[in-house]
């Protein structure tokens, strides 16, 4: 009896630790909406104008501005059908019949019919985007570093990110390994090419971060005094310093930039190539 | 005698009118630039030369705006009226000519071509714009150099070394050439130029181990290597030596972003485990959209 109970704890649990998040495969005719093949987002304009339009026709009904409400039920009609058009996979999963009830609820001013039609389109919107939203996303809704290369200020050879991520964070445990085994010349040398690469990293932040506030984020003012003050730091082999300037550092480019980019990097890495 | 017969126009009907009789309307509706060599040959066929021509077109504009999809990037390289200090908006024709003829010279609100002189020009209207004989016609895309340039305090303007003047026609076209005296005709190829030796001071100081380096970049009015968004790039490498025997070897990379500012010293630190008798220095530069390095200057210190 205590093994049976044991076992179903251990299906419960291992059911609800067991929740993995699936990426799926988005049809390939949506990259035809989105940047690089599209110069603008296209699908995503095309989902804001859905949610104006249903909320115009909720609104409206609500208000019983039945005259407003026909023009939005048509608009959302309209827009609503294009999905098909665009990504032919998904126009099947539409509730055309839904969507054609719904404009003639709204003619006939028929509230509760037409708050029914407006539930059954609004389950294929969260369905589609249940299914969907995630791998979009990451797909098409974060850069794209995989093919980034960085020309490396000590070899002078292109490398590409990650490569570069890892001689740069390699120098810097060098520094500090070298200071703490009592070896200063090396020390300086790894810390001094780390801060090469550090400063390195601003051209490719700058493709993207363009104006001066945003540069105040990514290498601003006081970045460029933290990273004066670890250029004398590792000069003088004093590594209190070093430790205190690599933590703002850390802390406010490291961290800040892998909060932001890291994770979506990781996932667009095992999914978005596809 | 076309020339006789324009005068004897110009006296009887004054020079209002003939302007209208001569008006090419079309000009005045942002054609290709093409159709301004036809008179302004000289000014077109550099213009054709310059980077300004392929700003949309470009294989690195191309790349690095991942398909010109970085909409942020593309009105400065199809811009439809560059303004003084002022970001332009993005045009919808012809944006394979880059900055064109249209982009920098015509403006609507005046429906006629803008330029630094007074001319009598029938084909097409013309206002004087002092704007152009300024660094502020420039600085509406090339905004992080003009701010450089404007802390550097220099009296040079862009237009004196990035559009060098010879004194020539504006115009090739008979008879509209004689219509003008000959003026200073502005290089429209938009050269980069290229910094050497007498740009820079250079200071060596060695204390046991440590040598510090310092660069001063005392003539070029703005940061080298300067852009507001490309990647051109500055390279020093530092080659020590004791008696013949390579001791030192140490590379700085300069972008944009830390490159020599107009009259400040820029400091790089160099440790050496031996004290050298001999140090090189060699700066190249390689241009925004070049992969080919070009060499700057070449320099031997000798110490004791």
């Amino acid at each position: 009896m205590r093994l049976f109970v044991l076992f179903i704890l251990m299906s419960i649990f291992s059911v609800s630790y067991g929740k993995n998040i699936k990426l799926r495969d988005l049809p390939k005719e949506l990259s035809n909406y989105y940047p690089p093949k599209s110069e603008k987002m296209e699908f995503v304009e095309l989902m804001h104008t859905l949610s104006v339009s249903i909320t115009g026709v909720v609104s409206n009904i609500k208000e019983g501005d039945w005259q407003n409400a026909e023009k939005w039920a048509k608009r959302l009609q309209e827009n609503y059908l294009k999905i098909g058009k665009m990504v032919k996979k998904w126009d099947k999963l539409l509730k055309k019949e839904d969507m054609e009830k719904l404009v003639n609820a709204v003619k006939s001013k028929d509230k509760a019919g037409s708050m029914e039609f407006v539930q059954n389109i609004s389950k294929s919107c969260v369905q589609c985007h249940k299914n969907y939203q995630l791998s979009a996303k990451i797909k098409f809704h974060s850069p794209n570093f995989n093919k980034t290369q960085i020309e490396d200020p000590v070899s002078g050879l292109e490398y590409s990110i990650e490569d570069y991520m890892k001689a740069m964070t390699n120098d810097m445990k060098m520094m500090r390994i070298h200071l703490i085994d009592g070896q200063k010349n090396k020390a300086r040398k790894s810390g001094f090419n780390f801060i090469k690469r550090f400063e390195g990293m601003t051209q490719m932040c700058k493709d993207c971060h363009t104006t001066k506030k945003d540069e105040e984020i990514y290498f601003g003012i006081e970045a460029n005094k933290r990273i004066t003050a670890l250029r004398e730091a590792v000069a003088n082999g004093e590594l209190i310093q070093i430790k205190k300037q690599l933590k703002w550092i850390s802390q406010n480019n490291c961290s800040k930039c892998h909060n932001v980019h890291q994770t979506l990097y990781l996932l667009k890495e095992r999914f978005g190539s596809k | 005698m076309r020339v006789i017969f324009l005068l004897f126009l110009m006296f009887s009907l004054g020079c209002e009118k003939i302007e209208k009789i001569f008006l090419e309307e079309d000009i005045l509706d942002r054609p290709p630039s093409k159709r301004c060599s036809e008179c302004h040959t000289k000014i077109y066929s550099q213009w054709k030369d310059s980077r300004h021509s392929v700003a949309w077109i470009s294989e690195d504009f191309i790349k690095k705006t991942e398909n010109r999809t970085k909409t942020k990037c593309l009105s400065c390289h199809a811009p439809l009226e560059v303004k003084a200090v002022k970001k332009p908006e993005l045009r919808n024709k012809l944006r394979e000519e880059g900055v064109n003829c249209f982009s920098c010279h015509y403006r609507g609100d005046t429906n006629s071509i803008h330029g630094p002189y007074r001319v009598f020009s029938p084909p097409h209207y013309s206002t004087y714009d002092p704007d152009y004989i300024s660094s502020k016609i420039c600085a509406g895309c090339h905004e992080k150099t003009y701010l450089k340039w404007k802390e550097s305090g220099s009296v040079k303007n862009c237009q004196d070394c990035h559009m060098p003047a010879k004194k020539e026609r504006l115009i090739q076209k008979f008879p509209f050439t004689y219509f003008h005296s000959k003026k200073n005709l502005h290089n429209h190829s938009f050269p980069s130029l290229k910094a050497d030796e007498k740009d820079f001071l250079i200071n060596f100081s060695i204390k046991q181990n440590f040598i510090l380096m310092k660069i001063k970049n005392i003539k070029i009015p703005h940061t080298i290597p300067t852009s507001q968004q490309g990647s051109p790039k500055y390279y020093i490498t530092i080659t020590g030596y004791k008696h013949n025997k390579k001791i030192l070897e140490e590379r700085f990379m300069l972008t944009p972003k830390n490159g020599l500012e107009p009259k400040k010293w820029k400091s790089f630190d160099l440790f050496v485990d031996d004290k050298p008798n001999k140090i090189s220095i060699k700066i190249d530069r390689k241009l925004s959209w070049s992969k080919k390095k070009e060499e700057i200057l070449k320099k031997d210190f000798y110490f004791d």
